[in-house]
């Protein structure tokens, strides 16, 4: 497993290490995110509101950055950049939430469309796994449960019990989370599938 | 990353297979039992931004962070 401080505590400079992820390589791109993403989601919090629509804003602000990070130009420039990224991540975000906020309360009050079995947990820990060293940005909240689910092995219901959300919340949570971790794993190239935009 | 000699993989591993074999309400009240100290284990750093709380989450990273946050509390038990 990698070493946070450690790895916060290299002295290789942020340009540095922007050069060398533009390269391909992962591993100071991981060291990019631990550096920085704080700050990228302070960035984020001035446009979005809720923490796992922050947390989801910083963790597609840092997935499109590696996708793009052959267009920075300027290595020294790697954090206007990056927090140019997380405005417009930001901004579009909140738009899309403004549209989706009817739909969304919709599903709050059918937690039955956001159910978790066995099968769909079984799955989420096996994704867990293949992305054991990754890192994701997540609310306190979000990374309970999923530590919950992931490293105890317990379901919706129990977690629902334990941490006092609804089981629905408590699926949505996991759902969002087996997404997550499948988009982040198609970006790195673990696993096949297609990519969004 | 994954290690079978690692005590608190093992731990892990164990937690796993005990609440599998619970039923149903009792395994409601051991999550409610061990939900605090996962939560501890995976709080946000002390220095946050207020109101900004985000924890950065790595999959397999339990055993670690509650070995660490063990280590770093300085937990006594009083009052006995």
């Amino acid at each position: 497993m990698v070493d946070y401080r450690c790895a916060v505590e290299t002295g290789d400079s942020t340009a540095a290490l922007a050069m060398r992820a533009a390269n391909g390589d992962h591993s100071a791109f991981d060291i990019l995110y631990r550096r920085h993403a704080r700050s990228v989601a302070v960035v984020v919090a001035s446009r979005v509101s809720g923490r796992e629509d922050q947390a989801d804003a910083v963790q597609e602000t840092f997935l499109r950055a590696w996708k793009k990070l052959d267009t920075l130009r300027d290595p020294e420039q790697f954090l206007p950049w990056i927090y140019a990224i997380a405005r417009n991540m930001a901004t579009a975000t909140g738009r899309g939430k403004t549209r989706a906020a009817t739909v969304e309360l919709a599903a709050e009050a059918e937690p039955e469309e956001a159910t978790m079995g066995p099968a769909d947990l079984a799955e989420l820990s096996d994704l867990s796994r293949a992305a054991a060293g990754a890192m994701v940005v997540l609310s306190h909240r979000d990374a309970t449960v999923i530590t919950m689910a992931t490293s105890l092995g317990f379901g919706p219901a129990d977690i629902a019990a334990a941490l006092g959300i609804t089981e629905g919340n408590a699926a949505v949570i996991l759902h969002r989370a087996r997404a997550r971790l499948r988009k982040e794993l198609v970006a790195r190239g673990v696993i096949e599938g297609e990519e969004t935009p | 990353m994954s290690n079978n000699n690692d005590p608190a993989e093992r731990l892990m591993g164990k937690i796993r297979e005990f609440s599998a074999s619970l039923a149903d309400d009792e395994r409601a009240l051991f999550a409610a039992l061990i939900a605090p100290g996962v939560a501890k284990a995976l709080a946000p750093e002390e220095d946050e931004v207020e109101g900004y709380g985000l924890t950065d989450w790595m999959p397999s990273s339990l055993p670690d962070q509650l070995s660490d946050q063990i280590k770093r509390s300085n937990i006594t038990v009083t009052g006995l």
